[in-house]
């Protein structure tokens, strides 16, 4: 499977199976390409028949410190021109509740005008076996869905 | 994928975002993009260019390091001094990239005999471990002697960050050399005889010509 063996060729916590399946799955009436490793672009790509790009996914796994995802977010987001859906498969034992409280520490950083960067963005937490933990608006402090 | 890079220097007082590598069929890292498919190479980035070059200058003696967010070494970065400023970043202590560059004097190489700044020496970004360096140009300083910037070519030349090869040259040096320290050193110019570094852009016979560096190089 093609984004879990590039996930495998960097150090770090390894993409599940699970997740990668579900990453494929997009928009209605889009197909996913997946960027590869020689291409440059967000790792899934969504495209509708017109061959029009409705949506770009970045995947990230995350085992750090709580503490540490504001940065990840925040390195992360400027590389997505701060557009697109930011997939983040946490470590295991995070829970939903784990999953908020990192947003929060994110939102707690920054003002509303900050804020309004992100406003194209969201950030999907899932689970190593694939359960949602969460879909939250960096661009809207407490706007999302937890779980 | 999933997999970002960043510049760092080991002074842990500055970053770069540099995003994801992107790798060739023999899986090589070739160079780093931002995923956002409008978004320029980072060799045609103004500001990105820009601030890699002020970066150069700014830590001549420290070392510079590229390191991927999955490295035990990118936590050890928030560890004291740090935490990194992030150049585009939007946390408190941050610098946005405008800020950054503005008054950098980069492009008043010409001026250096009224302004009193010093040319006497010569920069490069070396990697130890390779052996191999990419020189950087006269290292203009100013009369406390701090480098101010970098510049290769004559009074005519533009700055190093509008120049297409040797800017090319040092991203690619970056994507070659991710995770080894890269310190950046002022000098006399190296002589040959002693020492056996390859040089990037040298004009010795061991050395690389940019043009085979930067050959069928899509970054």
């Amino acid at each position: 499977m093609t984004l879990v063996a590039e996930h495998s060729k960097q150090a770090g916590p390894a993409l599940t199976r699970k997740n990668a399946e579900l990453a494929l799955y997009g928009p209605a009436g889009t197909t996913p390409k997946v960027a590869g490793d020689n291409v440059q672009g967000y790792d899934v790509l969504f495209y509708d028949a017109s061959g029009k790009l409705v949506l770009g996914r970045q995947i990230k796994t995350f085992a750090g410190k709580p503490n540490q995802f504001p940065n990840r977010l925040r390195a992360a987001a400027p590389t997505m021109e701060y557009d697109g859906e930011l997939l983040i498969q946490v470590a295991p034992g995070v829970d939903a509740a784990a999953a908020e409280g990192m947003m929060k520490s994110f939102w707690g950083n920054r003002s509303d005008a900050r804020l309004a960067a992100y406003q194209n963005m969201w950030v999907a937490f899932r689970s190593p076996d694939g359960r949602p933990l969460g879909l939250w608006m960096p661009g809207a402090r407490g706007m999302g869905v937890p779980g | 994928m999933g997999i970002d890079a960043t510049l760092f220097c080991l002074c842990r007082r500055v970053q770069l975002v540099l995003g994801k590598p992107v790798r060739n069929s023999w899986d090589d890292i070739i160079y780093f993009a931002y995923a956002h498919p409008s978004t320029p190479k980072h060799s045609q980035s103004g500001r990105m260019s820009g601030a890699l070059w002020k970066i150069f200058a700014e830590h001549v003696g420290h070392q510079l390091q590229v390191i991927y967010d999955s490295q035990l070494e990118y936590d050890e970065m928030w560890e004291p001094p740090g935490p990194p400023v992030m150049i585009g970043g939007d946390e408190p202590g941050d610098t946005e990239f405008d800020d950054y560059l503005a008054d950098w004097p980069e492009d008043d190489f010409a001026d250096y005999p009224s302004n009193g700044w010093d040319v006497s020496k010569v920069g490069y970004l070396a990697c130890f471990r390779c052996r191999e360096r990419l020189c950087l140009g006269q290292a203009v300083r100013d009369a406390d002697g701090r480098v101010l910037f970098f510049h290769r070519g004559g009074p005519e030349a533009p700055a190093n960050s509008r120049q297409p090869v040797l800017n090319r040259a040092a991203w690619r040096f970056l994507a070659r050399h991710s995770t080894h320290e890269l310190p950046i050193v002022v000098g006399p110019p190296y002589d040959r005889e002693t020492d056996s570094y390859v040089e990037i852009g040298g004009q010795r016979p061991d050395d690389v010509p940019f043009d085979d560096y930067l050959a069928n190089w899509p970054g």
